[in-house]
């Protein structure tokens, strides 16, 4: 069902280096090597490499991490406490803010949700509008982490380059939605207004611009002989780890994992669109990064045939003037730039929820990293951290 | 330095001073939740910061000038920022970021967050929005620069005047 | 049409479930395409272990671990549940497991020995909701300092903020002009 890409071939050129995971055994003080005692590294709470405060307590050996916990709760805002407080116009905004890079996939599980309890139908235009805007936030999102990546690994081109692109598709969006980041425009029933006029040539234009652009991008990185050496084999995450620590995203397609909401259970209209599922086998920060930039180019595909299609018609469905989800549960899954966002609703009638859990993608995707950087070099724990492409909001909310 | 905080300095020397400081502000970028990202916009290509003399990305917070709380600020995050401006030598300055950083924004309510970076180090210029555009960023900058101009070299290199707040104890805002 | 194709996965998979679980579940039924179940306590481990391995269900994808406090849900109310949401990337389709406990001394086992991504959710949920998980190797606190006093996710938790000023009570802006707020 899903297609199967492999970075093989941009692998295969890669020259031998040393082993990324040390052999257990060796760890401390064996025979013929030197006395090394442990050591804890304190990394962060603010620390370049950590897109925002995340702090990791690495207990190193030598050049041996032997054991890395990340302490997260810098970011902590109580979103699950908040929303409870809030009626569900205000939640939009609210949800908006908990991971900054993907401000509109984080409202869409909400609107899937409320519409689901109230049987709210919502029109196609709006279906299709709500793809284009999500897969355009997707692109920024992938595009800031491509930048930070290349940073963090010390080229700070990429950085210049993706903030260019980013700039083009942010004025699309904020001409649309009047918002850079926090755009609050998915309203259950549709969305908040229809698209203005030179909406459908300026996201064509961004689009087409960064597929255009996207082979020398990915040139500048993965053909890079020292971005290879630093990144391939390093940091394995496998199969059945990613599945079993809830590992989602372009994080588990990095682990031969073919899983995409999108895909699997399409919503929205997502199942009329011609659009793989990129994945790489191997599982290392190399394949990670892989994926992700192979996905900006699907979902700059995914906005060109909807805008292709875009049908015309209202943008709003029938809803009461009041948004006063009847009593019921709901669990919704959609597919947020960093994996599965699921947002689970209690409601006892009330225009506030009465629970929203929100499983965000980065907090189930970051709580793998001890496992990862067991037994790794502290030379790779920052291209391992850059490579989980974490947003701290979304791990804390 | 010495001689600075002793004498007061004549008119000219002191506008020197302020011009070539308030030119060359070296930023301690504090990137806490999305008004990071638009600081880096801000950085970035486009909006250049570095046109009005901020220099971003200092080695450490002990060669910076001015450090930009972007961001929300959460009671276990108090410290760490407490520590960063510690750190950092006189004269600094700070740019509180966002609504968040200005006074809890949306999280106004938060049992976990703080509101408003004031109640931990001073602030010298607010930049309200949420996040606010990279051009308000800008726009906070030169009102910093215009800030300095006016001072007094000698009463800012002895530090603040008025004493800074004890840093809150973490959990200050626990439940009822 | 994609959603009727996942209501009709859900279903079948129902019937799955059902047949490999047999007694230790109660209540099995399709919620919007979720497969929802109430287990006890006590058999939760062997719930969780025979959802991710028994044959035509394979949920090994581990979505999320948290607690409902429904002591101020509806008219009866209810009490406090452990809420565990599994995938099955096999066969494409989600269970919602409902764990009642005590809301005195709340416990329940850790299923982290099952799905390794339950320990962070485990320790999130403790200290949201005071659960104390058995078996758990490191229940400490993942996002509030050490001293924090209270359960914030608990309903009987209130927030400063709100004891000062309640949530706008005004539906309409009209209402709120008439005199509300």
């Amino acid at each position: 069902m899903a297609k199967v890409g492999s970075p093989s071939e941009e692998r295969a050129g890669a020259r031998g280096r040393v082993p990324s995971r040390h052999p257990e055994e060796g760890a401390a003080g064996a025979e013929g090597r030197f006395k090394t005692e442990e050591m804890i590294l304190n990394v962060g709470p603010q620390h370049p490499a950590t897109h925002g405060v995340f702090r990791l307590l690495a207990t190193i050996d030598g050049e041996v991490l032997i054991d890395a916990d990340p302490v997260i709760g810098y970011m902590h805002r109580g979103y699950e406490k908040l929303v409870e407080q809030r009626d569900y116009r205000q939640i939009t905004n609210l949800v908006s803010r908990m991971d900054w890079l993907s401000g509109i996939n984080n409202e869409l599980p909400l609107a899937l949700a409320v519409e689901k309890l109230m049987e709210i139908e919502v029109p196609p235009r709006a279906q299709y509008l709500r793809v284009i805007l999500c897969e355009m936030n997707r692109i920024l999102n992938h595009l800031m982490f491509f930048a930070s990546f290349g940073a963090e690994l010390g080229a700070i081109t990429p950085t210049f380059y993706a903030f260019r692109e980013r700039e083009d598709i942010q004025r699309v969006m904020e001409a649309t939605t009047g918002g850079r980041m926090h755009f609050g425009f998915f309203r259950p029933g549709g969305i908040k207004e229809d698209v203005p006029e030179g909406f459908v040539e300026g996201a064509l234009a961004g689009v087409r611009q960064v597929i255009d652009r996207l082979p020398d991008y990915e040139n500048l990185l993965v053909g890079n002989e020292i971005f290879k050496q630093r990144t391939i084999d390093i940091g394995i995450l496998e199969e059945e780890a990613a599945y079993s620590y809830g590992v989602s995203g372009p994080i588990a397609r990095g682990s031969g994992i073919t899983m995409d909401v999108r895909k699997d259970e399409p919503y929205l209209v997502y199942d009329q669109f011609d659009f793989d599922v990129q994945s790489a086998p191997n599982g290392d920060c190399f394949d990670r990064f892989w994926v992700l930039i192979r996905e900006v180019g699907e979902s700059a595909r995914i906005v060109e045939q909807a805008i292709e299609g875009l049908p015309p018609g209202p943008i709003m469905g029938k809803v009461p003037r009041v948004i006063q989800a009847p009593e019921g549960e709901v669990y919704v899954r959609c597919e947020n730039p960093l994996g599965e966002l699921g947002m689970y609703l209690v409601s006892d009638g009330d225009r506030r929820p009465y629970r929203l859990k929100i499983r965000t993608p980065s907090y189930s995707n970051v709580s793998a990293l001890s496992y990862v950087l067991k037994n790794t070099y502290v030379s790779d724990m920052i291209a391992i951290l850059g490579s989980f492409f974490f947003v701290l909001g979304d791990i804390d909310r | 330095m010495a001689v600075i905080e002793k004498v007061k300095l004549p008119g000219p020397a002191s506008w020197l001073l302020n011009w070539s400081r308030k030119y060359s502000l070296w930023m301690m970028q504090f990137g806490l939740a999305c008004c990071g990202i638009e600081m880096g916009a801000a950085i970035a290509s486009k909006f250049d910061i570095i046109r009005f003399g901020v220099i971003p990305f200092p080695a450490s917070p002990r060669q910076a000038d001015l450090l930009v709380v972007a961001g929300t600020v959460t009671d276990k995050m108090a410290a760490p920022i407490k520590r960063v401006y510690d750190q950092m030598p006189e004269p600094k300055y700070v740019i509180s970021m966002g609504s968040c950083a200005n006074c809890g924004g949306p999280y106004w309510d938060s049992y976990a967050v703080t509101k408003g970076v004031d109640q931990i180090i001073p602030v010298d210029v607010y930049v309200p929005g949420c996040p606010p555009r990279p051009e308000a960023l800008l726009q906070g900058v030169i009102r910093l620069q215009q800030k300095i101009s006016g001072e007094n070299p000698s009463e800012k290199w002895l530090g603040h005047t008025t004493p800074i707040p004890v840093i809150p104890e973490p959990g200050l805002a626990g439940g009822v | 049409m994609a959603q009727t194709q996942s209501l009709s996965r859900a279903d079948e998979a129902l019937e799955r479930v059902k047949s490999a679980l047999k007694e230790t579940i109660s209540e099995p039924k399709v919620n919007f395409g979720t497969v929802d179940l109430i287990c006890e306590p006590g058999a939760l481990v062997g719930v969780m272990t025979a959802l991710r391995d028994s044959e035509g269900i394979e949920c090994k994808f581990f979505g999320f671990l948290s607690a409902v406090d429904r002591s101020e849900l509806g008219e009866g109310g209810g009490g406090l549940e452990v809420l565990i949401v599994v995938y099955s990337p096999v066969h494409f389709f989600s269970v919602a497991v409902h764990v009642p406990v005590a809301a005195a001394a709340p416990a329940c086992p850790s299923v982290s020995g099952v799905y390794s991504g339950a320990l962070w959710h485990e320790r999130e949920t403790h200290e949201m909701f005071g659960i104390v998980f058995e078996g758990h190797p490191q229940l400490s606190n993942l996002y509030l300092p050490e001293d924090f006093e209270g359960h914030p996710g608990l309903r009987s938790f209130k927030l400063p903020g709100r004891a000062v000023k309640d949530w706008p009570g005004a539906k309409d802006p009209e209402e709120a002009a008439a005199g509300g707020r």
